[in-house]
């Protein structure tokens, strides 16, 4: 029997909550599909990624209100990012080091949780998760040290543990599972380890491995010859964050994140499937489309985030779209179709970018200014920064307004190159080929800006896609901005992500924040909403850690000192309604 | 400015940290250059050995922390597979990376991934009475694997002797012990009590000072 299976601890706390545990309402793919607006059933809330709930109790009139209702520690520091995911009243909640609390949602009363246990020798580079997943009777959970669980969602009890990578290699998983067709569909990290990426599907009844696609093809697949030599076996290709999916065509969309080592002269050619968004058939794992946004990447720009799937209507033309704001500085309007392949229909920049010196228009594939690519011998400064315009956390759109939110990162940008060398791959250790002093060393403030005076570096936009332009923006000054988004049916938008450890809820119509409220840790959790009873409450964690306090430690040395704070770490769980 | 700002200000200077300045006679790797054409003897008496923890049984020797007598092998940069002598390290060079070796084959314990380790000379005379204890010649032997997370330290700050986890800033110092100066460790890093045997090799004198490893919290 395996380690997980023996030793996690599952522990079930007897009371009055464990009634609503009792009253489990299996969750199916008709039931993700069309989630009840009550419910929040997966890490965006529907399959299309939205993150949007159509729950409109709270509005832009009474959020004022907004007031705690409980909340409940951790126990754990470091990133918490994971949303609470609600089942008709019982929320489901993961945290770094994996941990699973299933709670009473209305109450925050303990029904079970479950503490994986972590190996003693495993390498954090990302001590985080993104999110469990639901689906029939179980709660299914990627760890860090690459396993698949899978929980029985009544008393948290391990149903099965299966194996996703070698993490002693430097395989891990942070992400949530995205689940269909009764199948669990996970990736794996490791980009900065010399992993060869891909994604690899369960079946949710027995945890036997169903597929396995790898994001670097090998030797006689479709996209190999884009690769030189050996250099695909540790071609990187991570997939960091859990895929769209479309019920019709059956398609799950995943971003995928850059090619490994970072240095574009170690793996010459385009490097297909890396950052790019792929089109897999949920069913057989089988690459039907792809767009890469940009090639053989030299800026440390995964495309980690799977893309929106909504319609757009662009100069004339209708199209079932994909949106995707990309770490390259630019949002990318795509066309999917229902056999996979995928269509360019236009990029708009979204923060300063200098790397790109033009878009085809008919293909979107970039041509690049040399000068601001870095190279093994060459040390290049660019736009926007390694951590690009939008990291990891999530857009919304909210089909009330019409617009995509963004949250993103202006006037950063890097300055790094190659020491002329790159280091022996050793598996599990870094292989990146840039020494880390130089990536630690890299963050710039654009020129433009005084530093003597607040800087905008946050800045959450609000996008019209059917015209390409930006609606509105509202800055936030001196701080990262590691800001996943809620949108509600309320006409609000709720997110955390600055160094004041605020939660707050702006309008979705014009940016205005209407409310806000100090937290015991900042937050770059995913903020969701659900129901119980017809009462409406937003749900999400706080808990500072992982990049967002790599940024944070990075600029309060490039800004006078005192204007960016420290921010405390512990997490802790708060779920909030009005009155 | 508070220890973590402070870090991040330093981290702009790390440039200069590899001043040729601060180790007149080390290459890239913080070596001695006479080390390094010194001990090609070494090289070849250890040639061979695979790194690899595949290789090896999961249970045995090799999946045992240091043990009191074991040698210690650079497993990085030029001198790879090289034995460590208390002449191969040049003061306040930029540490080298390894693992122990068993006393009798010379095999490295590397299945044990938190066996690990960060070997480094400094200035005995800067150092707190119990870390001079612990070393020899200035040897000093730390884990290098961060007590928050567990990841590899990479980073050297020259100009304040300290070493940083790149993963989340946490920095030590070696000089009092592998204290924590900042970031989110709340542990200090193991050490390995070294002294010199009857051929000149850096031994260790006793085990880990502490279980080497990241938090669970």
């Amino acid at each position: 029997m395996r380690r997980t299976l023996a030793a996690a601890a599952a522990l079930m706390i007897l009371g009055a909550g464990s009634v609503v545990a009792q009253n489990l309402n299996p969750v199916t793919d008709a039931r993700l599909q069309n989630p009840e607006p009550q419910n929040w059933l997966q890490w965006r809330g529907n399959y299309e990624g939205w993150g949007y709930s159509p729950l409109d109790e709270i509005t832009t009139e009474n959020v004022k209100s907004l007031r705690p209702v409980w909340s409940f520690a951790t126990g754990v520091t470091e990133g918490h990012q994971a949303p609470p995911i609600v089942n008709d009243g019982v929320m489901y909640v993961s945290t770094p080091q994996n941990q699973v609390f299933a709670l009473d949602a209305a109450t925050g009363n303990e029904l079970w949780r479950y503490l994986h246990e972590i190996p003693d020798d495993l390498f954090q580079l990302h001590p985080t998760n993104r999110g469990v997943g639901l689906y029939g009777d179980k709660v299914y959970m990627a760890t860090v040290d690459a396993r698949m669980v899978a929980l029985n969602a009544k008393t948290g009890e391990v149903v099965w543990s299966s194996t996703i990578g070698d993490y002693k290699a430097g395989y891990y998983s942070t992400l949530s599972p995205l689940v269909a067709e009764g199948k669990i569909v996970v990736g794996v990290s490791g980009g900065e380890f010399g992993i060869r990426g891909y994604v690899v599907a369960f079946d949710s009844e027995t945890g036997a491995e169903a597929w396995r696609t790898y994001t670097v093809p090998g030797p006689g697949e479709p996209g190999h010859d884009t690769w030189k030599g050996d250099s695909w076996k540790t071609g990187g290709g991570s997939i960091w964050m859990q895929g769209n999916y479309d019920a019709d065509s059956k398609l799950a969309y995943f971003g995928t994140g850059n090619g490994g080592p970072w240095l574009p002269e170690a793996r010459p050619g385009d490097n297909l499937y890396t950052t790019s968004v792929i089109a897999l058939d949920i069913n057989s794992g089988e690459i039907k489309g792809h767009h890469q946004y940009h090639w053989n990447d030299a800026w440390d720009w995964d495309e980690v985030s799977a893309p929106l799937l909504m319609d757009i209507e662009r100069d004339g033309r209708k199209v079932k779209g994909l949106v995707h704001a990309g770490r390259n500085g630019f949002i990318w309007s795509m066309e999917r179709t229902a056999d996979g392949p995928i269509n360019f229909v236009a990029a708009d920049k979204y923060v300063r970018q200098t790397a790109f010196t033009a878009i085809d228009p008919e293909t979107g594939r970039p041509s690049y200014s040399e000068s601001a690519t870095p190279g093994l011998n060459r040390t290049a400064t660019f736009c926007p920064s390694l951590w690009g315009g939008k990291d990891w956390p999530m857009e919304a759109y909210s089909p009330r307004t019409g617009l995509v939110y963004i949250p993103s990162h202006e006037n950063l940008c890097t300055e790094m190159g190659g020491s002329g060398e790159i280091e022996d791959y050793e598996p599990g250790q870094l292989y990146i080929g840039i020494p880390i002093d130089v990536i630690l060393s890299s963050m710039r403030i654009h020129e433009s800006q005084d530093t003597s005076k607040p800087v905008t570096i946050g800045k959450l936009q609000a996008w019209d896609m059917n015209t390409g332009k930006m609606v509105w923006a509202t800055d936030f000054k001196d701080t990262p901005f590691w800001a996943p988004l809620l949108a509600t049916g309320g006409d609000l938008i709720f997110t955390g992500g600055t160094v004041d450890r605020k939660f707050r809820a702006m309008d979705a119509r014009n940016g205005e924040i209407l409310w806000e409220h100090p937290m015991p840790s900042g937050v770059t959790a995913t903020p969701a909403s659900f129901a119980v009873n017809g009462k409406q409450y937003i749900a999400v964690q706080s808990g500072w850690g992982v990049d967002a306090e790599r940024m944070r430690g990075l600029l309060a040395g490039l800004l006078p000192e005192g204007r960016v704070p420290t921010v405390p770490q512990g997490g802790s769980i708060h779920v909030f309604a009005v009155d | 400015m508070s220890d973590v700002r402070r870090m991040a200000a330093e981290a702009e200077n790390i440039s200069d940290e590899n001043d040729p300045c601060c180790c007149a006679e080390c290459d890239d790797d913080g070596l001695s250059r006479r080390a390094v054409i010194g001990y090609g003897a070494a090289i070849a008496a250890v040639g061979g050995l695979g790194l690899s923890g595949g290789a090896h049984a999961a249970e045995g020797p090799l999946n045992m922390p240091v043990q009191p007598g074991d040698r210690f092998m650079i497993t990085k940069g030029k001198l790879k597979q090289t034995l460590l002598t208390a002449d191969i390290l040049e003061s306040g060079a930029r540490p080298v990376e390894g693992f122990p070796v068993t006393p009798d084959k010379h095999e490295p314990r590397d299945v044990y991934r938190n066996n690990r380790l960060l070997m480094l000379k400094l200035d005995e005379a800067s150092m707190d009475a119990e870390t001079r204890a612990r070393s020899t010649q200035g040897i000093l032997v730390y884990s290098a694997v961060c007590t928050h997370k567990g990841c590899t330290i990479k980073s050297w700050m020259a100009k304040q002797q300290q070493l940083r986890c790149h993963c989340h800033l946490s920095v030590f110092d070696p000089l009092s012990g592998g204290t924590v100066k900042s970031g989110p460790a709340r542990r200090q890093l193991p050490a390995v009590p070294v002294e010199i045997d009857a051929e000149g090799y850096v031994v260790a004198a006793a085990g880990w000072t502490a279980t080497p490893g990241g938090a669970k919290k």
